[in-house]
């Protein structure tokens, strides 16, 4: 799939949507005030800053981390992310021994109250076609090379589950607070293709 | 069905080229789009598994061509070519959908909080694996909506963990009919998806598989 930027003018998809919305605006199947609001949902409400602190809860609390490796639906609830694509829940340790990678090879699953929208990348052919097949050549293209002993673990989101990835604490963060650990946690690392940030990455 | 959009293991797509500091929609339309699909969702006249199988049923070579949101505007067009939705609206007298008015902005967030979960309590079908079962996953090619991607059809796994019971997509997005029974996390080899020279065998990749689409091995 291309991504879309390269419209200077108007597209096709731009004038159909605007078409179609002022029809479903005119029968009352919609109001215009709602779909503002949806598409602000999905600016702010959710994004990756929410997964971030169900990460850095899990590093600083053991009792939270069991939770969220037990029943994660309910765990990150907890911290108030829930709903739609993401009502059913499961949480993915990574460890030295094994590194856990999240795909849709069939379409675009993501957990989205923890995530947000997924990137255009994880969207499109080349990815969603080479992380079952080839997830190590996927990982260094991301700038990723892991040791050959820790074994790759794809998951393909082909049910309703959504997967969230709890990547590694970094090392020299023994003094950071919740807050500053979040901050290491990027979407990224929440799907697998990156660690999380070491303190110099990230300037703390 | 066997289309463009079931991608798992092809070659030849091109480099990942992920975009520094992406935002979350490229344009103003996209949001559009997004929000138009999500607020006619609220009318019921389809469920989620029909509006992935309106995607699948892009013609592949648009498909692969196609961005993201451009997909989604041509399967909320088909969605609601086939439905009465627009008809039903025009009619002064329309019992069904048009007494009940459309999506209210305060709803959308108490919508998007609760979601719509797939998970059901009873299961109308056997559940016949255990975590530890190897399981062969069936040979199937049907012309509807799967959620069987193709390069595990016929490949040999392991259950890992029991799920729960969910809706069936499969006949869901056909004619609405949830048959929800018990999906299984089902791991495979790198070896026994891609082969003996695959360059790390034992890495693995699971997916969340239902009952039906598997027999004992």
């Amino acid at each position: 799939m291309s991504d879309g930027h390269s419209h200077a003018m108007p597209s096709d998809a731009a004038l159909r949507i605007k078409a179609l919305e002022s029809t479903l605006v005119e029968k009352g199947l919609v109001d215009p005030a709602a779909l503002d609001a949806l598409v602000d949902y999905y600016s702010n409400d959710v994004g990756p800053r929410n997964g971030a602190r169900v990460v850095a809860r899990a590093w600083v609390d053991p009792e939270y981390r069991a939770w969220l490796f037990e029943d994660a639906t309910a765990a990150i609830a907890e911290l108030g992310y829930s709903g739609r694509q993401g009502e059913d829940m499961q949480a993915l340790a990574n460890t030295p021994e094994e590194h856990n990678l999240v795909v849709c090879t069939l379409c675009s699953c993501y957990p989205i109250p923890v995530l947000g929208l997924p990137p255009v990348w994880y969207k499109s052919a080349p990815y969603r076609s080479r992380a079952v097949i080839d997830p190590r050549g996927v990982l260094a293209e991301f700038g990723l090379v892991l040791p050959d002993a820790t074994r790759i673990r794809v998951w393909d989101s082909t049910a309703e589950l959504r997967y969230l990835v709890v990547p590694m604490r970094p090392e020299g963060t023994e003094s950071f607070t919740e807050e500053d650990l979040a901050a290491l946690v990027t979407r990224d690392a929440m799907i697998g293709t990156a660690e999380a940030l070491s303190p110099t990455e990230a300037e703390l | 069905m066997n289309s463009a959009h079931d991608l798992g293991g092809s070659h030849g797509m091109g480099p990942i080229a992920p975009e520094p500091n992406e935002p979350f929609l490229h344009h103003a339309w996209e949001g559009r789009v997004l929000a138009c699909q999500i607020a006619m969702n609220a009318w019921g006249a389809w469920p989620l598994d029909r509006v992935r199988w309106f995607r699948e049923r892009v013609p592949g070579p648009r498909y692969l061509t196609s961005s993201y949101y451009e997909i989604w505007l041509e399967a909320l067009e088909g969605l609601l070519a086939e439905t009465d939705l627009m008809e039903d609206a025009q009619r002064p007298d329309a019992e069904s959908v048009h007494k009940v008015p459309a999506l209210a902005p305060e709803a959308v967030v108490p919508m998007m909080l609760k979601g719509r979960s797939a998970r059901r309590r009873e299961a109308e079908l056997a559940t016949r694996f255990a975590v530890g079962d190897t399981v062969r996953v069936r040979n199937l090619h049907p012309t509807g909506h799967t959620r069987l991607p193709r390069y595990v059809r016929g490949r040999i796994g392991t259950v890992e963990a029991v799920r729960g019971v969910f809706v069936f997509p499969d006949s869901n997005a056909a004619t609405g009919e949830e048959r929800p029974h018990t999906v299984y996390s089902v791991r495979f080899t790198a070896r026994d998806l891609w082969g003996p020279d695959a360059p790390h065998p034992e890495d693995t990749v699971n997916l969340d598989l239902w009952d039906t689409y598997l027999d004992p091995a």
